[in-house]
């Protein structure tokens, strides 16, 4: 059994404990609470090998009382979703530093990453136009591009699949002995 | 023979001429590089050498630009005093230029250009002399000899002695000449002594006019310092509260009111409010505008997440906590406290032990964020969600220690301070706050519901009646339990149609009311 460590990154507010929780449990939480803390771990038995993977989620808020810790998560985490909100342009935008800030602690520009723009269900309230997401992923070296929606249940397996499919390319199955547990946790 | 003599005397005088050459080049390169140190033109008088100067020019373009920014600029200010120590360094340096030429560079000027070449045009004269002398000895001896195979004697004699007359003299020239040049040259070595000394003064006279531009920067630091102190526009982010309120004369310290007061109008009904990140250019600049007094703020009523973002920013970059590293531990023991109505008096007397300013501010803060949560309906910040975000902004702890230490410190600890502390802002603060404190904040165009916002309405602040130590009577906390337990009471006995149980009680619930009341 082989462990991915995937750290959800993004704004305040984006949906990434909705997106985990969404992909964990399967249900979609409607309330409005930051997450300080939390973390999941999910089989996934169904996934590319047949053998079963531990999924260890781990959510990290983006708000700046919580620096002291993302360089930690940064270090330790395998992949990294980058979240923001279809519906808040600002969101969007603090996603480049923080980009710049994972490849500066992982000191290498090939790390497992997927941009996401998440509530994709509320078309009506968009601001962050598919193109402009596009051309972002486009422009960090073609990193994976979603949209997805925890709420109506878009893209939200395939935002991890990915993840987990491009750290399986870039580590190949050999060096799993090292890792074995998986952990998510919500800021 | 005697040439003999004069040679080997001369082996010594050799070697002292080839040292004075050697001297006479060196000093004259000395002299050189000397001369190209000078920031002045040499030769020239004070004045106009200490025109050319170029840290006059400098002085002279400060002076300019301060007189053309004016009093009223910092930079205008300092320009001018920073001038006019600019233009006292110059004349220093002069003094020292023009004091150096005449004691040291006119001095080794004369010494290789001047001394030295006279002694050794001596040395060349004494050398023509010699020669001289060889030549009428040559002639005398010839003259002599030609005496003895001679006939004509007398003549002979007569040419001989006119001619020994002529060696006579030429060597008195000589020996004349060599003891004057011997003396020279001696006298030029014993005086190497003064010509080294030229270096020694070289170096004091740089010494002294070193420490007199130092005193001079040192008589003029502390004034300007002081004026850079003076002026209170400095920027509030990053500086410690009491020094910001001292210097700007204010209780609340300026981000905090203009956030406070750009929220009360537009943010508080805004979903996520100090959840929600604002876009970074954005805060960048309202933060930049907070710094300068002068700046204008209306753009910002628009943008309540940068406003929030800009107020958890300044909160954090303050040098300590609002809620001080002197009081961690006791916030911390405090929140850890299980009892909870223990756990709020601890809490209490924790925040009344904070430093008037911060209390002031603290005060202040959770008043807003109270009533910030009172609209937790539509903004979805209810005191616990807003203690999560923003608990972090108000404690932190002092000593960095590891990551895991200060993860738990910054976040579960501070939100169970915090959050009670919001619940309960009006037991905390039972005294109203009016948020305009300095009434330099209010929107362009005041709405009528505006003077609400100034005067907080007020709301269910009897909900809870706890008893603050050492300020009522009674027992710790019993106070609502025992409310609540008569309200109950009551109920169930409605609920059960005990009209006559009631009536028969009616007075023992009226007494009880009346304590509760009270």
């Amino acid at each position: 059994m082989r462990e991915y460590k995937l750290v959800v990154l993004g704004s305040g507010g984006v949906g990434k404990s909705a997106l985990t929780v969404q992909f964990v449990q399967g249900i979609f939480v409607e309330k409005y609470d930051p997450t300080i803390e939390d973390s999941y771990r999910k089989n996934v038995c169904e996934f590319i090998s047949l053998q079963c993977e531990l999924i260890r989620l781990l959510i990290v808020c983006l708000q700046e009382q919580f620096t002291a810790m993302r360089d930690l998560y940064m270090k330790n985490g395998q992949g990294f979703a980058l979240v923001y909100s279809i519906t808040a342009q600002s969101t969007f935008n603090d996603l480049q530093d923080l980009r710049e800030q994972i490849l500066r602690v992982k000191d290498t520009e090939d790390v497992p990453m997927i941009l996401v723009g998440n509530k994709c269900d509320l078309e009506d309230e968009r601001v962050v136009g598919k193109e402009q997401g596009q051309n972002f992923a486009r422009q960090w070296s073609n990193c994976a591009f979603l949209e997805s929606s925890a709420k109506s249940k878009i893209n939200v397996n395939e935002i991890f699949y990915d993840l987990v499919r491009q750290i399986n390319r870039k580590t190949p199955v050999e060096k799993k002995r090292a890792k074995k547990k998986s952990n998510c946790i919500l800021l | 023979m005697e040439k003999n003599q004069f040679e080997s005397d001369d082996l010594g005088e050799w070697k002292i001429e080839r040292r004075m050459e050697l001297v006479r080049v060196v000093s004259h390169n000395a002299h050189k590089r000397m001369v190209a140190c000078l920031q002045g033109q040499i030769g020239t008088d004070a004045e106009k050498r200490h025109k050319k100067l170029p840290l006059t020019a400098l002085s002279q373009a400060m002076q300019d630009g301060g007189n053309q920014l004016g009093e009223e600029s910092l930079i205008g200010k300092m320009m001018e005093m920073c001038g006019d120590a600019e233009n006292r360094l110059a004349s220093e340096l002069m003094q020292h230029e023009m004091n150096i030429e005449k004691e040291i560079l006119d001095t080794l000027n004369q010494l290789a250009e001047v001394d030295i070449p006279n002694i050794l045009k001596q040395r060349r004269q004494l050398a023509k002399l010699v020669l001289d002398y060889d030549s009428a000895r040559a002639r005398w001896l010839q003259a002599t000899k030609s005496i003895i195979s001679g006939t004509n004697t007398q003549a002979l004699t007569a040419k001989a002695d006119s001619l020994k007359e002529e060696v006579d003299e030429a060597m008195n020239k000589m020996e004349l000449c060599k003891d004057q040049l011997s003396a020279d040259m001696y006298n030029f070595f014993s005086k190497e002594a003064d010509y080294a000394r030229y270096y020694v003064m070289l170096l004091e006279a740089q010494a002294d006019y070193h420490r007199k531009s130092l005193t001079l920067l040192e008589s003029v630091l502390p004034t300007i310092q002081a004026q850079q102190d003076s002026w209170t526009e400095k920027p509030a982010f990053g500086t410690a509260l009491d020094e910001h309120l001292k210097r700007s004369g204010r209780e609340i310290a300026l981000p905090i009111e203009a956030c406070v007061m750009m929220l009360l109008e537009t943010g508080m009904n805004e979903e996520g409010l100090f959840r929600i990140a604002a876009g970074a250019s954005k805060l960048k600049k309202l933060k930049a505008a907070l710094d300068c007094s002068t700046s204008q703020l209306e753009e910002f009523y628009s943008d309540p997440h940068a406003v929030a973002g800009a107020l958890k920013s300044y909160l954090r970059e303050l040098p300590e906590p609002l809620m001080t590293y002197q009081l961690y531990d006791e916030w911390t023991q405090a929140s850890n406290v299980p009892d909870p109505d223990k756990r709020l008096q601890a809490l209490w007397v924790t925040c009344n032990q904070l430093p008037k300013n911060n209390k002031a501010n603290f005060r202040y803060l959770i008043k807003f964020l109270a009533k910030l949560a009172q609209e937790s309906d539509v903004n979805k910040m209810t005191p616990s969600n807003i203690a999560i975000v923003l608990g972090p902004n108000l404690l932190w702890a002092k000593t960095e220690g590891s990551l895991a230490e200060m993860a738990a410190a910054t976040s579960v600890h501070v939100v169970t301070i915090i959050e009670p502390i919001i619940q309960h802002a009006d037991w905390f603060f039972p005294e109203d706050v009016d948020f305009n404190v300095s009434g330099m904040f209010s929107m362009p165009a005041p709405l009528p519901n505006n003077v609400n916002h100034l005067t907080p309405p007020d709301y269910d602040s009897g909900t809870i009646e706890r008893k603050r130590p050492g300020s009522m009577v009674g027992p710790d906390g019993e106070l609502p339990r025992r409310e609540s337990s008569i309200i109950t009471i009551v109920i169930v006995l409605y609920w059960l149609n005990c009209y006559n149980l009631i009536i028969k009680y009616y007075y023992l619930f009226i007494h009880l009311f009346i304590i509760i009341i009270e």
